[in-house]
């Protein structure tokens, strides 16, 4: 070869012709494509690295092939769940099956991708925009598959959507997020460039270290010029390197922080302007439309790989503090396999930066497994595999992502709240107090139904409800841990009389069980949602010589993924500023993190049938911090029988000044 | 690239959970034996990762950019020592191999990306020979090798470092793969010997070692597969998991009594695996029937459906037993499957039916067939059902949504 270019062309040509042939001959065909400082191909258009076809193959990496080192996924025609990854039809269809099914789930276009395709959102939760006692309902939003070539992501959202759906009837968890969240899913956001990867499940172009294209394609598929989509055909290579990395074109972060780059080649490349792209207009529309954006608590962006949550810091203290122990319960739902990757710079223009800092909600983006790529599996150290999970591997991971993202809607939907008590003699079986919260405008009333003394020498039962389940059971029908947390299975419930002289006396409640089965008369049961209730008992020790003294109920209790009460639910919990706002210690002091609930308070009296004392309702149990004076009266100016609320202002001004007021950060 | 300067927490190893809880929501079981074995060698890889992660704990090699790292692999040393493994490869010459791998451990001309570039390469090239116990020695040493390129890799939004050519990757890949290779020898051996161990052995078989047998099944000769398939048959009756081999020799043979025992035994993986098969190969005996066995089967239920109904066109019955399906807990199959025929007749006997149904379930699949056809015909029976006065009240204030004006 080099003697017929020296003959054409003469001896520096002759030269060069025998240098470039010893290149091209010596030279891989997969390392032709050349990298600027920044990681971009700086040749894509030569020959060599545009029109480089590569194969990926399980163990064949010979000439253009990439071994993988386990069987290449294809993708399987199926609505149901496979061992694998589904088609876009398949999936698709399943979604919309999913929403014609059932009428607790609303599907919507949100809008069109570059080549006209449509985007579906689902809004997944009963049908008013009221929680079951009354309030507005929060949202949550999961966005899929805003990378082309990470599979995981499509299938990991589709078993989130699929295990919501499949819940809802189920009297606990499905049941009570159906019935108190919005959950808006945006399974397939990248739906033009998703399908160039299903076109081509084993091919890909230009460079092993920098596979594009075919199933590697990341991006949309802009053209840079003229705006139009580019085509899906793998042949056609002078495209093959184009497009917008959508989750670089959100408005917040856009084109900072060296986070992206305007090079249409550029994997990163954040597109002519901040939110560009129609498909980020419909992911923005998608939240608008249906959560909707003022109302949402969480959201995550779900892509792979590296297993990993990057996370968003804001700056706005208690969000981010909020947002790293709502992580870590996530996190630990599988032993701590995903990291923590928190980020304090201005942002980068991803979609997790636009929710974050524009709502000021906890949000990320979700990497998927693996850690490192195939290798975890066993496969070959090929750098892009990770975007290859193996098919063996797609029903454990996207299981494990429903179940972790389960646990941190279930978090971030309400704190626990106690609602409602019963204290039932259990010799005789009568009733002797039952209060409630009732909704009462924008918060709560408390209303006692029954309020009887409790004597000394007698023997009670007490049943305790709340607003959600408050344990998770085992595949034994036991009460456990849910995975990961680590709640005291068994709340302390202790009743206090602390006006009788000197000292308080404590009488401890026995926590019996947790209800699984609906309450009936004659039986107490869960109100709502299984596990929702719990009994217990307790003596009032007959020793006690009392005319008639208060009896405070003091419970301290943590739902499934280790979230406080609420201990003040006359005013309603919410989320604004990024925090918490209702949402009360045992003082009634607002905080993110909750404490006891104390509101219930009951009395003890010699005479079975004597009057409350005056003054019960400014009984405060230990965990408020309010202890009474000398004399035995109770302290401070609590108003009324509806407990929680208007006094404590008056304590605010103390506790502001300890710097009491926005909480502790809660012990990791 | 130079960016995002995230500061990445790295963390001790995270290693894989193992546990068992009901996933009740959706009915399923986490629980798996396996996990217990990957988390070991998860701990294993994690610790590996957590150590590069924590690029200050290196002492040596700092991150560097891909250009940074390829630039290397371009010297004029590199490509010569390259293009002596591709001769060596190309000659099968073991010895020469192993003699080179051992040179370019130590060369000194080599720049380290370069270096754990040409071992990478030339060990899995090596993959494809039968090895000696000089080149196994080599590569059981180089499972070991501490590769040190690491490459910024930033596109996820954050920067990690990360290993460029795993070198020890790449060996036990090799390793593995003369594993399979021993193991698909020894099976086509024994298949044309008409002996049937490679089956009755196939279930405790290390997992290298099924490959390999699998491979073979695919390459053997037709006779001697047919040798194995009674046995074949009576592994999948007693619940020995052959159906990886049943369906390769399945296929091949084109037995459906065969494919038969497989749809209703194997794993549910091997099952749809064979559904897809029969969707494949249309000329496959007696598919329609294979395919309808695949439906009683939940794991296949859906994607026999789907094969169905592209065959729904050529016979009649087909399309009258997925309407029939309309109403069951899987007839949502049943209406996709319908919905991607191209068929006005059927759109009209489709809204017919909805017209007739009195069961809710029955009238969503029907209603489901017609919106994802997403012709104008579907799309105006649905507007028509939707204004109907007799449509219960919760259809008539759902379908509106779906039609797209």
């Amino acid at each position: 070869m080099a003697a017929r270019l020296s003959e054409r062309f003469g001896l520096w040509p002759r030269l060069f012709a025998v240098l470039a042939v010893g290149l091209l001959a010596a030279s891989p065909v997969r390392a032709a494509c050349q990298f600027d400082a920044s990681g971009t191909i700086i040749n894509p258009q030569d020959p060599s690295c545009g029109d480089v076809r590569l194969r990926y193959t399980r163990a064949d990496n010979s000439g253009t092939n990439i071994a993988l080192g386990y069987d290449v996924p294809f993708p399987v025609d199926s609505l149901t769940p496979v061992d694998g990854f589904r088609s876009y039809q398949s999936l698709f269809e399943r979604h919309q099956s999913l929403d014609a099914e059932h009428a607790t789930v609303s599907g919507a276009v949100v809008g069109q991708t570059l080549a006209g395709r449509d985007i579906w959102a689902y809004r997944i939760g009963d049908e008013d925009n009221e929680t079951v006692d009354g309030g507005i309902e929060p949202a949550a939003m999961i966005n899929g598959t805003i990378h082309a070539r990470e599979w995981q992501s499509p299938e990991a959202v589709t078993e989130i959507f699929e295990t919501l759906v499949d819940g809802q009837g189920d009297a606990s968890f499905g049941a009570y997020l159906s019935e108190n969240l919005n959950v808006v899913i945006l399974p397939v956001h990248n739906v033009d460039g998703f399908l160039v990867t299903q076109k081509y499940p084993d091919l890909v172009t230009a460079s092993e270290v920098q596979p594009r294209e075919g199933r590697m394609r990341r991006k949309n598929r802009r053209h840079p010029s003229g705006g139009g989509p580019i085509d899906d055909d793998i042949d056609t290579t002078a495209d093959n390197f184009w497009g917008v990395d959508l989750n670089r074109n959100s408005a917040r972060g856009w084109g900072q922080n060296n986070g992206s780059s305007g090079n249409p080649v550029s994997l990163v490349n954040r597109g002519p302007s901040p939110a560009s792209e129609p498909e980020i207009e419909a992911l923005i529309a998608a939240a608008d439309q249906l959560a909707p954006s003022a109302r949402l608590r969480f959201y995550t962006d779900v892509h792979s790989f590296s297993q990993i949550y990057f996370t968003p810091l804001t700056g706005n203290a208690r969000r981010d503090a909020i947002t790293e122990t709502l992580v870590s319960r996530m996190r630990a739902v599988l032993g701590n396999k995903y990291r923590w990757g928190p980020a304090a710079s201005s942002g980068i223009g991803l979609t997790s930066d636009y929710f974050a800092r524009n709502f000021q909600i906890p949000a990320w983006t979700l990497e998927t497994e693996p850690l490192q790529g195939g290798i975890d599996y066993g496969g070959t150290a090929h750098g892009h595999s990770g975007f290859i999970l193996p098919a063996t591997e797609v029903a454990r991971m996207r299981e494990e992502v429903a179940i972790m993202v389960l646990a941190g809607l279930y978090r971030q939907s309400d704190p626990p709240r106690l609602q409602a008590i019963r204290i039932t003699d259990r010799d005789s079986g009568e009733l002797r107090y039952a209060a409630d919260w009732r909704s009462d405008g924008d918060g709560r009333r408390l209303r006692r139904t029954q309020d009887e003394s409790l004597v000394p020498g007698g023997r009670y039962r007490l049943w305790l409800a709340f607003n959600k389940p408050m344990r998770w059971r085992l595949d034994n029908g036991e009460v456990g841990n849910f995975p990961g947390q680590n709640v005291t299975l068994l709340p302390r419930i202790t009743l206090e009389l602390p006006t009788l002289g000197n000292a308080s006396v404590d009488i401890p409640v026995t926590v019996r069980r947790w209800l699984d089965e609906p309450d009936a008369p004659g039986s107490d049961g869960y109100i709502r949602y299984r596990d929702d209730a719990l009994l217990a008992e307790f003596s009032v020790p007959g020793s006690l010589t009392v005319a008639t003294a208060p009896a405070v109920l003091s419970v301290v209790a943590e739902d499934v993924i280790e979230a406080a009460l609420d201990g003040d639910p006359a005013t309603r919990v919410d989320w604004s500023g990024g925090h918490w706002t209702g949402y009360e210690d045992a003082a009634g002091v607002a905080s993110d993190l909750g404490g006891a609930d104390c509101q219930f308070v009951t009395y003890v009296a010699s005479d079975p049938s004597a009057a409350a004392p005056a003054g019960r309702n400014q009984t405060f149990c230990r965990a408020s911090g309010r202890a009474p004076d000398p004399d035995g009266n109770p302290s401070g100016g609590n108003g009324g029988g509806g407990g929680g609320g208007g006094g404590a202002v008056l304590w605010l001004l103390p506790l502001f000044m300890t710097g009491r007021l926005v909480g502790r950060r809660k012990r990791r | 690239m130079p960016g995002n300067q995230s500061s990445l927490q790295t963390e001790p190893v995270p290693q894989k959970t193992v546990f068992s809880f009901n996933l009740r929501l959706i009915g399923a079981r986490v629980n798996d034996v396996k996990k217990c074995a990957a988390a070991a060698s998860g701990l294993v890889l994690g610790l590996a990762i957590s150590l590069v992660l924590s690029s200050a704990s290196w002492a040596s090699a700092a991150p560097v950019t891909l250009e940074q790292a390829q630039k290397s692999t371009r010297s004029e040393d590199a490509r010569r020592l390259a293009q002596k493994s591709e001769d060596y490869l190309a000659a099968g010459d073991l010895r020469a191999l192993t003699r080179h791998l051992a040179y370019l451990k130590a060369a000194p001309e080599l720049q380290t990306a370069a270096r754990e570039k040409l071992l990478y390469d030339t060990v899995l090239g090596m993959a494809a020979l039968k090895p000696d116990d000089g080149a196994r020695g080599a590569i059981d040493e180089l499972t070991r090798y501490p590769s040190e390129t690491l490459v910024w890799r930033e596109e996820h939004g954050h920067r990690e470092a990360r290993r460029l050519y795993d070198v020890a990757a790449a060996a036990r890949f090799t390793a593995r793969r003369w594993s399979e290779t021993a193991a698909r020898d020894e099976t086509l051996r024994l298949l044309a010997a008409g002996d049937p161990a490679s089956v009755t052995g196939y279930p405790d078989a290390p997992a290298p070692d099924r490959r390999g047998v699998a491979e073979a099944f695919a390459q053997a000769d037709l006779q001697s597969l047919a040798g194995q398939r009674d046995t074949l048959a009576a592994g999948l009756e007693a619940g020995a998991r052959v159906g990886d081999l049943a369906l390769v020799t399945a296929t091949r043979l084109k037995d459906p009594a065969l494919m038969r025992e497989l749809l209703r035994k194997a794993d549910g993986a091997v099952a749809v695996a064979a559904v897809q098969e029969l969707d494949a190969d249309d000329r496959f005996p007696d598919a329609v029937n294979l395919l309808l066995t695949a439906l009683e089967r939940p794991a296949t239920t859906s994607a026999a459906m789907l094969a169905l109904g592209r065959l729904a066109p050529l016979d009649p019955g087909i399309e009258q037993q997925l309407l029939d399906r309309f109403g069951a807990e899987d007839g949502a199959s049943a209406a996709a499957a319908l919905a991607r025929v191209a068929d006005v007749r059927l759109l009209d006997r489709i809204a017919g039916m909805l017209a007739t149904a009195d069961d809710e379930r029955r009238q969503r699949h029907a209603l489901l067939a017609l919106r994802l056809s997403a012709s104008d015909r579907a799309a105006e029976h649905l507007r028509v059902y939707a204004s109907d006065p007799a449509t219960p009240d919760a259809l008539r204030r759902e379908v509106p949504s779906w039609l797209r004006d």
